[in-house]
């Protein structure tokens, strides 16, 4: 008769040959005489997690943990099962448990930091301070340099990311992923054909994987060689990549190939996967390119009631026809047709925004004609996605980057329609004809602006998503600030949520709160508690204070504050119908005490762009409290 | 103070020490570091330290964690010495 030691070395070297299933059934009659035998609740949990039962897995694997608290294996295959069953923040914790009872831990530092670094930064710091403690642990480990090196470059840190990839390569060269990540930092940074041999090499090991030749397309695209590009994309889609479809589409676009672009999109629209978001657009910019407008309307408005990939598409269809509403001079159908919308989709803030910018217009009676490019010869430059990609601030702080480059690049900007573009003083040429794309442009557009960069700076492109300035250095704040001034006929409904709370105080604090699609992508959250402690020390130092909350969320954020009694737009004025969110901005460029929400673009050009403020803050996400917030260094 | 937030603290001290020999640009002995990082430290058990580990290869911190210097790659690395008491997980 064997020994419960006997029986568990028997099973467990069945499990470490790959005998699962044998494994398992001499840990359940181990069980089955032990209930409470912890190393046999904590395996069976493991050949349950081998089996993908991650409910299971869990259960047991916690049982033994309850049983057992300091088995640094168990609590390091719960938090690996935790997290394969979606539950992060207990594998989170988790992790940290096993770190508590072994802080040199390496799997637990490599895991943490891999699992911990969330959208917009949220959790990043934290993420890369645990990746660099497991690479200082075990430095050998390619995996880790690599892990380390894909946060580093999320990070801007795209030098140092770089660094890791190769290191990573020297410890692993067959290590594919690494090639992929280092090919497409390198690209990031310029080093077009480094990054095209490292992407190579990817695909020499495993050419069948399509997110490799999707790489590589993004890289052709990028050097504008759109041939090669639609192979690439084509190749990715045809091996099972979904966003390659959206990305053949594109190129065939660009190319002006309309007929076959609109042949991928009759095959793609149906499939799962398909980015149908993006597609819609391409298909409304082919029909209005072809002059098919009334064909637009009809098509889009059955699409409306048609499933694609597996789901309706109304705000995208709505979308079209608004579009095409306001193409045809009646922005009023445009607003009205999507106004009971709530969407996070750019394409459909811009034809709305624009929409109701353009009934003010007309309401107001004036008339407003954007100039075409008065010197042809010069180079230009311009970004179609200032009018689909992002939204109101995002799209402004590209604007940003763009212009500086234009100006110091000697180049004419040449802008789409965009809310910006709209809503402030702005005059630039609307665009003379298509210009090649230029993805990823952000280091070199930035480089340049600078004077880090000294490579070729590209001229005669569409600096396609280009985001936004690094760092905001002082020297440019005063001609940042003279672009955008609000159009003076939008005065009307800008100026009156202003005088009415400079009528009830003499020192405006505006705070904003982001909620909305923020919880959704798991952006960092502003704690209201953190603006009220905040508050507390601060309002009895001010003079009259007035407090103003501006919120995608009121209902939600507006009790927390009660006893500052805020004002929001709907108490300080008329509100500007669909362009609620412009009233708020202008508010937070006027007020006397900024608060940023954290990681919001929207509020902290607000601050940039704010003469009048004596204090600007934001929260402080390490600690939870407040800080100062300095918008140019 | 919670068991993970010692194991944070514990390694802020061994980034502090690989700061100073970093930062010193020459090879540093374990007696200067423990001289210039680790005694300073309110977190250091110097007492049991000095007793247990005279060269300064093993710092003993007053939570159950310490610090043991890995020749191989010139770096502190942390360690528990002591029992930490997992079965209420709210201890973490």
């Amino acid at each position: 008769m064997k020994t419960i030691s006997e029986r568990l070395a028997t099973a467990l070297a069945d499990h470490r040959d790959g005998h699962i299933d044998r494994a398992a059934d001499a840990y359940r009659q181990m069980l089955k005489a032990d209930p409470n035998n912890v190393d046999a609740l904590h395996l069976l949990g493991l050949t349950e997690l081998q089996a993908g039962r991650t409910d299971q897995a869990v259960a047991l694997m916690a049982r033994a943990v309850q049983l057992a608290p300091w088995m640094v294996e168990a609590r390091l295959n719960l938090a690996n099962a935790l997290s394969q069953r979606g539950d992060r923040d207990n594998a989170l914790a988790m992790w940290r448990s096993v770190l508590a009872l072994d802080p040199s831990n390496t799997a637990a530092w490599h895991a943490l930091g891999a699992a911990s670094a969330g959208h917009g930064g949220a959790g990043r710091a934290g993420a890369i301070r645990a990746l660099r403690r497991a690479a200082r642990l075990e430095p050998t480990r390619a995996e880790i340099h690599h892990d380390l090196g894909l946060l580093l470059r999320q990070d801007d840190q795209n030098e140092e990311a770089i660094a890791c990839q190769r290191q990573a390569l020297s410890l692993q060269p067959g290590m594919l992923s690494a090639w992929m990540s280092l090919g497409n930092a390198l690209l990031e940074k310029g080093e077009v054909l480094e990054a095209e041999t490292a992407l190579k090499r990817a695909i020499c090991l495993a050419p069948h994987r399509p997110e490799i030749w999707f790489n590589l397309g993004n890289l052709h695209y990028r050097n504008a060689n759109l041939e090669m590009a639609l192979t690439c994309y084509r190749r990715s889609a045809a091996l099972g990549l979904a966003a390659a479809r959206a990305r053949v589409v594109a190129t065939l676009v660009d190319l002006r190939r309309d007929g076959e672009a609109e042949v991928a999109l009759v095959a793609y629209l149906p499939l799962d996967g398909t980015d149908v978001s993006t597609c819609l657009e391409y298909l409304y910019l082919l029909l209005v390119r072809g002059d098919r407008q009334s064909e637009a309307r009809s098509l889009f408005s059955r699409l409306e009631t048609v499933p694609m990939a597996g789901r309706l598409y109304p705000v995208e269809c709505r979308t079209a026809l608004s579009a095409l509403d306001l193409a045809d001079g009646d922005p009023a159908k445009a607003v009205a047709r999507l106004e009971n919308l709530r969407s996070d989709n750019c394409w459909m803030f811009t034809v709305r925004s624009l929409a109701a910018l353009e009934r003010t217009r007309r309401q107001q009676g004036w008339h407003w004609h954007r100039p075409s490019n008065h010197d042809p010869t010069r180079p230009r430059l311009t970004s179609t996605t200032l009018g689909n990609r992002g939204r109101f601030a995002h799209n402004v702080l590209e604007y940003v980057l763009l212009r500086l480059y234009a100006q110091q690049r000697g180049c004419i900007l040449e802008t789409p329609d965009w809310v910006g573009g709209a809503y402030f003083e702005l005059d630039d040429p609307v665009p003379s004809g298509p210009l090649p794309p230029w993805p990823f442009g952000r280091r070199i557009l930035n480089g340049f602006v600078t004077g880090h960069y000294q490579g070729e700076a590209p001229v005669d492109r569409d600096a396609l998503s280009p985001l936004f300035l690094y760092d905001y250095p002082l020297a440019l704040r005063d001609r940042v600030r003279s672009w955008l001034r609000p159009r003076r006929q939008w005065a009307p409904w800008i100026d009156p949520p202003v005088n009415a709370l400079r009528a009830v105080g003499k020192t405006i604090v505006a705070i904003h709160i982001r909620r909305g699609d923020f919880l959704q992508y798991g952006y960092p959250i502003t704690e209201t508690q953190s603006y009220v402690d905040w508050l507390r020390r601060l309002w009895p130092t001010l003079d009259k204070p007035v407090l103003y909350l501006a919120s995608d969320d009121i209902p939600g954020v507006r009790a927390a504050f009660r006893e500052f009694r805020p004002v929001t737009l709907h108490d300080a004025g008329p509100a500007w119908p669909g362009l609620e969110f412009l009233q708020d901005f202008h508010v937070l460029t006027q007020a006397d005490i900024v608060g940023i929400s954290a990681a919001s673009g929207f509020s902290q050009l607000a601050a940039r762009l704010n003469k009048n403020a004596v204090l600007c803050v934001e929260p402080d996400l390490a600690t939870g409290g407040i800080k100062p917030f300095v918008g140019w260094v | 103070m919670g068991y993970y937030d010692m194991v944070e603290s514990c390694w802020q001290l061994s980034d502090a020490a690989l700061d100073y020999v970093k930062k010193a640009g020459r090879s540093v002995e374990a007696s200067e570091v423990w001289e210039k990082v680790f005694a300073p430290s309110p977190l250091v058990d110097h007492e049991r330290t000095l007793r247990e580990s005279p060269l300064h290869d093993k710092i003993f911190l007053k939570s159950p964690y310490g610090l043991q210097y890995r020749p191989d790659h010139k770096d502190w690395v942390p360690f528990r010495h002591g029992p930490v008491d997992l079965s209420n997980e709210n201890n973490i």
